[in-house]
């Protein structure tokens, strides 16, 4: 809502903005408009996505053009309001806006409709952009069964990774019996590189609890819990503020804009197990047991929290939800192919030249996300791969760059959507060592209750470890695939029976480099330091003495002005000396 | 519901649908591996093992998770499955540490179970000892004499002070078995009719020979030599095995019906198929490897060069053997050693060995080298003969000097010659001991001869290329120690033993094994020191001028000494271990998986022994701990790799909520779960298991007694009636007292002032004489007899009828169980309703109900509460039932009945009274309404604790209940409460009906019984009222005797006739009261205790029998709600008695001779006499059948034809209501003593 004829300063202050400084900037902001006594209004606004260029600030004149400024600290703030508001000229070299465009334009943004937009914790502002319209729709006209169906028209799957359709969900968690309901708002996000959930929660935290009361409406809940990880405090006290603000305006409580459909909301502070984000897991973490998988079946729609009728989605799926109410399930199923409609939201990390949040159509193509929204492989190296879906996903390469982004043809790659992590590689990563840097960190994450996930990834783990210090044997390689395909089998819950892809994968598409750490002992990315040896070429080196003052160990010797040597025996490997050296004499191996 | 069609591995099976592919496949025997489930608790799914294919699903499932549909078709086992669980395996096994045997019994060729026998010995158990050697050979003496005794190489102790000495303590073992007056002889099964023909009587013969035969076939050993023993006899010289022994452990074998044939050749004298054409069904060659090789030096075909085996044979065999002064022995093994030291003995001057590699390298055992130096052997090293020289006889041999050089295929360094350094010996005698060949000669054209001149038999069925002919021992593998032989000899047997009876030919099983890697001295650093025992021996200048046996045997007590330094190593729970079944099925090879292994410390407690080390995660001990047993005392602890289970707060567990059940042990798969056993030396050993009745509270508890050489190992629950596979912690741990060496074993009379032990006969005869002699002089009621409810139902119907039909007195009594107002009240002391029943109640009233004192029980009303029982509790102190109740009204200590009263007050001022019921069935109620229109609740309620509204609460859920049970804790309510609670029922006419009325707990294992039997003053077997002149009549009859026709004294009128002197005499049946009481029965002119123990009571008896435990008893108890559940002796009795027939010996010396001769008999007399019961025959106790009539539940028609009109007993009002009840019995007292001593009371 923007008053008439006033400017408008909004400071990007989700995570990535706070993260980039965002909050003092935005105190240098305050302070120059109050030194001044300048008549405008400054708020806070969610992430919009480009958090590589963060803290970003828009200024926005009454006429309703907008001036985005990047990486704006203290300085930039205070020279925004002095040049740019008070004196009227814009700071053009800092100006962001054909950026911008390049980026949020080339995006279609339902779930992230309000991000970086409005200030979430301003209920009149969600208000303005239409929110609540769907709950209002739903609960005035519509019966429970037309919403279920309205989403089922709509195609909307499972954006937690699993892609099961949200409305058959609805629709069995609505048909069991039982007195009580759960909705379950599954906010425990946890893949490395992934910030899609946070992001959306801090940047629009109504849409979120709309999309959980339309849930409700239409499986018939009274309660609701949102399960968040308590890694992320914004997040958690923007949607506290949230709920109690829409309590307040009758959007939560007894007899909702009179309809006589009452729903409450909870929210729940998971400890940070990344197990806990498997829905299972999730609901006897709820009922405070030890966070461990249970057997499905029973589906929670059958016996979920305390044995209920449960329909848990997650975050990025219920934001979907009023827009799809709202504007109809046939304007939704639109955007997207056959099977996977709508859109997705992805986080692009890893080597990119513009990591952040996206939103896109559902099979637009990985090179057209990668090199056409993520502006391509960072420093002009050359791109090598890209994981998807975290430690759940697969490892994509060059030549299946092509593929289009929807659940099912990801999923013949080997890989998943998952929940939207994107993490690209460059030729400088070692695919080994990136796939041991998954199984780290789900080994670490495992609960501890299958074996296969708990021993099977330590075994993994430790074969990987042993390639990439070059210590395995011949037959491992065979061993490790061969415990990769018994986990996925045998594992209890997804967190166990995914953890092998980012291994398969790469086995699958970088075998050659699994056979060079293995058989040759060495990493073609140069990596895996184990693998590595530094080398003087005597040719280049003029015995400048460089490398010799930064080698730690003193490893390396020779008299002035003439080519040194370095002693393999007390290297390192640490690689200080190839920095140091002006001369590219220092040779890696 | 409706049969779904499913089928697994090509059979057509029927389900339901809320069953899962697991539950289907074990309901039809079909097998299916898993570690974590178990049909009690919920699915957990986390070993992956029950993984199936099911068809048409591309992954494998889990069977114990998957429920079955309509046409599924399903496989259990194929290469896939198989593939999936081995890796499964495997990895569990990569972080599994531990030792599945000990490293002694891995290394013995033939796996004999040292650590076993070595406990056994350390426990002073040789008997038992022995007859676990006699599992894996036939010869402990002669192998304890010559065996180089691997296992003690392998042993832990080593990294200490050296060896457990377990070659010598075998060897003590055999010989104090053949020196007592009745050694050993195993079974042997009835005759198969199958013949077997074994070749050769050597170690590897004779032990197929001996294993056979205990199989029950007929064997004959044929021998080519004149005496059986094969090398043993002929191979070892006499100073290190003496022929007498050997004879001795040879006859032993032929004891067992063997039949042996000497002097007759194979290949000379018969053939392998005359064998088969005269009626053998299988043939054993165990030939050996006689012949010595030859050197291949010129000049051996010389005269005066021998063999060595050829000449140790010739020694055995008395023949004349020229020597001459100077003997040279080539070649440096054990026969080497043997020759050189028996050339000594036979005089020979100079006696020199020459080998070819260094002193390292001589593959003789080191002692064996030393006491051939000793005795002036020379040694030539690095010396290998060239050329024998000689006129026709040798006289020198020249020889080449050696060095060592690389390590060999045997790991030796190959000694290689110095070229151009040579000398000479003079010499008279070769004797070329280098090795030895099988005579191939003989069998070549029968069985096939592999290339290295030896049998070809397949690895691990040992058959030779010629069917039905087996062979094993040095015929197969060439020359090697007797244990190895004898190991073929014992292996062969499973294999033959098989193929006699038609089955498939399957090698030998072997068994999964895991080891401990990378132990140090530091892993035992808690370990006391303490140096090995020394053989004595005899001196060198001594031993030198004969045969005689060298070493001269440990004493016992040097044995049992050097068995307690055992280190314990192999796991307690090998033969049960899931997970090593599982891997040796699935042929699981952790060692592929090389990786991070947990080393945890172990962790005990005083009755349970925790290795995380080997657990495998499956979570059974926290599920039972928390759903079953409801003390959640166990818990998993951090994620993944680390993850472990751990008592609350990683407290030890004896400090957190455990209670000390051992289910967790019970349930646990492998060993990280084992109980901490009463043994000085505990070893796994395979127990002898016998299931019986639990004999502490009257639950009544089905449990598997598993003993080892005549004591308690450990109690294990069974699946009883009752308490469906768990115990509480009397139960699995109270055992120990059996065992104990302070019970009673002989009688004891009292003689000038003093207990002295005496014969069973002096004390019967003394007894009886001085019975008579008071009946005569004061009549049969100066006599009382009190009788512990922990005796069995025919121990307790025969001291009722030695009171009554012998003494003359109905004078019966116990301290332990006042008489029980239900008696009177409904006719019989006992429940009218069943425990099957709690789980269909809607409201149960359970009053003093402690879950200490009946676990069991109050689980089921945790169970109870499951099934949506409301339970309300009335209780004086804390329970833990307290967790499960609706509602809990505690009562003031002390309190006395008067709430009780008020509550009746209540009941009838609301309405509540059954008018109907209470006037058609009951009598005496106006009289209690006259009397409860007199009180005032509130009075009634004052120093209660409770409120009217409390009172009112209760009443009107009770009232409200369709099916409401009340449940009493016997043991700690008083009888005046019990009447008050039955009135109340009564009242409300809830008595009477399926799930309507009382199930009255009993403190005593046979509480029940002890009453049933008629341990009462004036009721006789099954509640007959002796003051019934009819009753009396059918007694007399039946028992030719005349009984007292009046009630007798109870217990204050008992102990006021001592004060008074109108008792005079006193039997006490395993009881022990106050120090007070005591004191009033020692006043008696003849006291008489029998007990386990010498109670504090027995301290002051004149006579005292010595009683057996629950253990060592045969009968039956009955429980809590009338079942009647056999009680079956886990060990023979300590006494060499049994209690009843203590008792039937008692009253035949005191001139009743009577004809019940065993339990059955006289529980047959017992239910012709008692119409209750009538029907409950001795032989359907295996169905632990209830009484009367078979039916769990009294209905009403039963309760008035017991008691014509069911009582109302007016409240006397001050008595207690809650009672601490002492034990007043040595078990009870026991186990008390027990608990503070372990620090877990």
């Amino acid at each position: 809502m923007q008053e008439q004829g006033k400017t408008v300063i909004k400071v990007g202050l989700s995570t990535c903005g706070i993260a980039a400084g965002g909050n003092k900037t935005y105190e240098a902001i305050t302070a120059a408009i109050k030194e001044n006594n300048i008549d405008l209004i400054l708020k806070k606004t969610g992430c919009i996505g480009m958090c590589y260029l963060e803290p970003i600030v828009d200024v926005i004149a009454p006429d309703g053009t907008i001036f985005s400024y990047g990486a704006v600290d203290e300085d930039k703030g205070r020279r925004i309001v002095s040049e740019h508001i008070q004196e009227g000229r814009p700071l053009q070299d800092f100006l962001i806006n054909e950026e911008r465009e390049s980026v949020v334009g080339s995006q279609v943004r339902i779930s992230l409709r309000n991000c970086g937009i409005i200030n979430p914790e301003s209920l009149d502002e969600y208000r303005a952009a239409g929110g609540y319209g769907a709950a209002e729709k739903a609960l005035k006209g519509m019966t429970p069964e037309q919403v279920i169906e309205e989403v089922l028209r709509s195609g909307l799957r499972g954006r937690g990774g699993a892609g099961f359709p949200t409305g058959l969900k609805w629709r069995f968690t609505r048909m069991n019996k039982g007195e009580q309901k759960y909705i379950v708002c599954n906010a425990d996000e946890g893949d490395p590189g992934a910030f899609m959930d946070r992001s959306i929660i801090e940047g629009d935290p109504h849409a979120v609890i709309e999309g959980m009361l339309l849930a409700g409406y239409a499986v018939g809940a009274s309660q609701g819990y949102i399960y968040a990880r308590a890694e992320y405090p914004l997040a958690i006290v923007r949607l506290e503020k949230a709920i109690k603000d829409a309590h307040a305006a009758g959007f939560l409580g007894e007899n909702i804009l009179g309809s006589g459909f009452k729903y409450y909301l909870k929210i729940k502070k998971g400890a940070g197990a990344f197990v806990c984000g498997e829905e299972t897991a999730l609901i006897a973490s709820l009922e405070g047991e030890r966070g461990m998988p249970r057997l499905k079946p029973p589906f929670p729609a059958e016996q979920g929290l305390w044995r209920k009728p449960t329909s848990i989605n997650n975050v990025e799926t219920f934001s979907n939800v009023p827009w799809i109410i709202l504007h109809g399930a046939d304007k939704y199923a639109a955007y997207g192919t056959e099977k996977s409609k709508g859109t997705k939201v992805f986080a692009l990390a890893g080597k990119m030249n513009r990591g952040g949040l996206i939103e896109v159509p559902m099979g637009i193509t990985l090179r057209e996300v990668i090199f056409g929204v993520g502006g391509g492989v960072r420093n002009q190296k050359k791109f090598k791969g890209v994981q998807l879906g975290g430690p759940s996903g697969g490892c994509i390469p060059e030549s299946l760059l092509d593929t289009p982004v929807d659940y099912d043809s990801l999923t013949r790659t080997g890989a998943i959507m998952g929940s939207g992590g994107m993490i690209v590689m460059d030729e400088t990563t070692c695919m080994v060592d990136m796939a041991r840097y998954f199984l780290d960190f789900v080994q670490k994450e495992s609960c501890g209750k299958c074996i296969h996930c708990r021993l099977g990834t330590k075994r993994m783990l430790e074969i990987l470890t042993r390639m990439t210090e070059g210590k395995s044997a011949p037959e491992e390689l065979e061993l490790l695939e061969e415990i990769a395909y018994n986990v996925k089998e045998g594992a209890l819950c997804g967190l166990g029976q995914t953890a092998p892809n980012p291994v398969l994968t790469t086995i699958q598409y970088f075998r050659d480099e699994y056979e060079a750490h293995i058989f040759d002992r060495r990493c073609p990315a140069k990596s895996c330091t184990e693998l590595l040896t530094y080398t003087i070429d005597v040719e280049l080196c003029n015995g400048c003495r460089r490398c010799v003052k930064r080698c730690p160990t003193e490893a390396i010797s020779g008299e002035r002005k003439k080519p040194h040597v370095i002693d393999q025996e007390k290297c390192i490997k640490c690689g200080n000396c190839a920095d140091a050296c002006r001369l590219d004499a220092v040779k890696v191996d | 519901m409706s049969c779904l069609r499913i089928n697994i591995n090509g059979r057509e099976l029927c389900g339901h649908g809320e069953q899962t592919i697991l539950e289907v496949a074990t309901a039809n025997g079909i097998h299916i591996p898993t570690l974590c489930f178990s049909g009690d608790l919920e699915v957990y799914a986390s070993c992956g093992l029950c993984l199936v294919e099911i068809k048409g699903m591309p992954r494998l499932l889990r069977a114990c998770a998957t429920k079955i549909s309509d046409g599924m078709i399903i496989q259990t086992e194929n290469e896939k499955i198989r593939k999936a669980r081995k890796l499964a395996l495997e990895l569990i096994l990569s972080d599994h540490r531990g030792d599945c045997r000990a490293p002694c019994v891995t290394a013995c060729p033939a796996n004999c179970d040292a650590q076993g026998y070595v406990g056994l010995v350390a426990n002073g158990q040789y008997r038992e000892a022995l007859k676990l050697v006699k599992e894996f050979m036939p010869f402990p003496s002669s192998i304890g004499r010559v065996c180089p005794a691997p296992c003690e190489e392998n042993c832990r102790r080593n990294l200490l002070e050296g060896p457990v000495s377990i070659r010598y303590l075998k060897r003590l073992i055999g010989d104090l078995d053949m020196a007592s007056d009745d050694p050993y002889v195993p079974e042997v099964l009835p005759d198969t009719g199958k013949k077997i023909a074994v070749i050769g009587s050597g170690p590897a013969g004779m032990t197929a020979a001996f294993f056979l035969r205990r199989k029950g076939h007929a064997v004959t050993v044929f021998e080519a030599l004149p005496e059986l023993g094969g090398m043993l006899r002929y191979g070892i010289p006499e100073y290190r095995l003496p022929k007498k022994v050997l004879n001795a452990e040879i006859q032993q074998v032929l004891n067992l019906g063997v039949e042996a044939r000497t002097n007759v050749q194979l290949g000379e004298d018969f053939t392998v198929d005359y064998l088969f054409k005269s009626g053998y069904d299988a043939v054993y060659l165990a030939i050996g490897a006689q012949n010595s090789k030859a050197m291949g030096v010129t000049g051996e075909d010389l005269s005066g060069v021998l063999g060595g085996a050829e000449f140790l044979r010739a020694v055995m065999l008395n023949e004349a053997v020229e020597l001459g002064n100077r003997v040279a022995v080539i070649g440096g093994g054990n026969t080497a050693m043997d020759a050189a030291r028996t050339a000594k003995r036979l005089g020979a001057g100079q006696v020199m060995v020459v080998y070819r590699r260094a002193r390292e390298q001589m593959p003789a055992q080191p002692i064996e080298v030393i006491e051939a130096e000793e005795e002036g052997v020379e040694f030539y090293l690095l010396a290998a003969p060239v050329k024998i020289e000689g006129n026709g006889k040798a006289e020198k041999m020249v020889c080449q000097k050696m060095q060592l050089g690389e390590p060999d295929a045997s790991g030796r360094r190959r000694p290689e010659p110095i070229p151009d350094a040579f000398f000479t010996i003079e010499l008279d005698t070769v004797i070329a001991a280098i090795g030895q060949d099988v005579d191939v000669a003989k069998i070549k054209d029968d069985v096939e001869i592999n290339r290295y001149q030896t049998i070809e038999a397949a690895d691990g069925t040992f058959l030779t290329s010629m069917p039905g002919v087996f062979a094993g021992g040095d015929a197969v593998t060439g020359p090697g120690i007797a244990i190895e032989a004898i190991a073929a000899g014992k292996r062969v047997t499973e294999v033959i033993d098989n193929y006699l009876r038609g089955n498939k030919l399957s090698p030998y099983r072997t068994y999964f094994n895991i080891a401990k890697e990378g132990l140090t001295e530091e892993n035992f650093a808690d370990k006391v020191r303490q140096e090995r025992v020394k053989m004595p021996v005899l001196e060198p200048e001594v031993r030198i001028k004969h045969f005689r046996e060298i070493e001269q045997g440990l004493l016992p007590e040097e044995a049992k000494k050097d068995g307690t330094r055992c280190l314990e190593c192999g796991c307690f729970d090998v033969f049960e271990c899931k997970l090593r079944d599982f891997a040796t099925r699935y042929k699981a090879k952790p060692e592929r998986i090389i990786g991070e292994k947990h080393d945890y410390e172990l962790q005990t407690h005083p009755l349970i022994v925790r290795d995380a080390n080997k657990c495998i995660l499956c979570g059974l001990c926290v599920r039972t701990c928390t759903e079953i047993i409801g003390a959640e005392a166990l818990g998993l602890v951090n994620r993944g790799f680390d993850a472990y289970v751990s008592p609350s707060l990683d407290l030890p567990l004896e400090k957190t909520t455990c209670v000390a059940c051992g289910q967790c042990v019970a349930v646990c798969p492998t060993g990280a779960l084992v109980e901490n056993m009463p043994f000085d030396k505990p070893a796994p050993w395979e127990l002898t298991r016998t299931i019986t009745t639990c004999g502490y509270c009257g639950v009544g508890c089905s449990m598997q007694v598993e003993t080892m050489g005549g004591r308690i190992a450990r109690v294990v629950p069974a699946q009883g009636p009752v308490n469906a596979g768990v115990l509480c912690k009397k139960g699995r741990f109270g055992f120990a007292y059996v065992n104990s060496e302070e019970r009673l074993k002989a009688p004891l009379i009292r003689e000038d002032g003093v207990l002295k032990e005496t014969t069973w006969h002096d004390a019967l005869l003394y007894l009886a004489k001085k019975t008579k002699s008071i009946k005569a002089r004061y009549g049969g009621e100066s006599l009382a007899v009190f009788a512990a409810p922990r005796y069995s139902n025919e121990e307790s119907y025969l001291i009722q009828k030695f009171a009554r039909a012998v003494l003359g007195t109905d004078n019966l009594n116990s301290f332990n169980e006042p008489t029980n107002p239900l008696t009177i009240q409904i006719g019989m002391g006992a429940s009218t309703n069943s425990f099957t029943e709690l789980n269909a109640a809607d409201f149960i009233l359970a009053v003093g109900v402690d879950f200490d004192d009946y676990p069991i029980a109050a689980l089921q009303l945790k169970q109870a509460v499951e099934y949506g029982a409301l339970l309300w509790l009335i209780q004086e102190g804390k329970t833990e039932l307290g967790r499960y109740a609706k509602r809990r009204l505690q009562i003031k200590e002390g309190a006395n009945t008067n709430f009780l009263v008020a509550l009746l007050m209540l009941a009838r001022e609301k309405g509540l009274l059954d008018r109907k019921f209470v006037e058609k069935y009951t009598q005496n109620y106006e009289e209690l309404n006259a009397l409860l229109e007199k009180r005032s609740a509130d009075q009634l309620l004052q120093g209660s604790g409770l409120t009217k509204e409390d009172l009112q609460a209760l009443l009107e859920a009770y009232s409200a209940a369709k099916n409401p049970l009340l449940v009493l804790g016997g043991r700690n309510l008083s009888g005046e409460a019990t009447a008050q609670l039955t009135n109340l029922a009564m009242m409300l006419g809830k008595i009477g009906a399926p799930r309507q009325g009382i199930i009255d707990l009993r403190g005593r294992c046979n509480g029940q019984g002890h009453f049933d039997m008629g341990v009462s003053p004036g009721y006789l077997p099954g509640y007959q009222q002796i003051e019934d002149a009819k009753v009396r009549e059918k007694f007399n009859r039946a028992w030719r005797a005349f009984i007292p026709a009046a009630a007798g004294k109870n217990v204050e009128q008992v102990l006021d006739g001592l004060e008074e002197g109108q008792i005079k005499g006193v039997f006490v049946f395993g009881e022990d009261p106050l120090p007070e009481v005591v004191e009033k029965l020692a006043k008696a002119e003849l006291l008489v205790v029998q007990d386990l123990f010498l109670t504090e009571t027995a301290r002051r008896a004149h006579v005292v029998l010595p009683a057996v435990s629950f253990a060592e008893t045969e009968g039956s108890f009955i429980n809590s709600e009338r079942r009647v559940q056999q009680v079956n002796p886990a060990l023979p009795p300590l006494t060499g008695r049994q209690n009843w027939q203590v008792l039937l010996a008692l009253m035949a010396e005191m001139g009743y001779i009577q004809n019940p001769a065993s339990p059955q008999q006289i529980w047959a007399e017992m239910t012709a006499l008692a119409p209750a019961f009538f029907g409950v025959d001795y032989d359907t106790l295996k169905e632990a059948p209830y009484w009367p009539a078979g039916k769990p539940v009294c209905q009403i028609e039963t309760i008035l034809a017991a008691v014509g009109r069911l009582k109302f007993i007016l409240p006397s009002g001050e008595n207690p209501a809650f009672i601490e009840r002492e034990s007043f019995d040595s078990v009870g007292k026991w186990f008390k003593a027990f608990l503070w001593e372990k620090g877990l009371s």
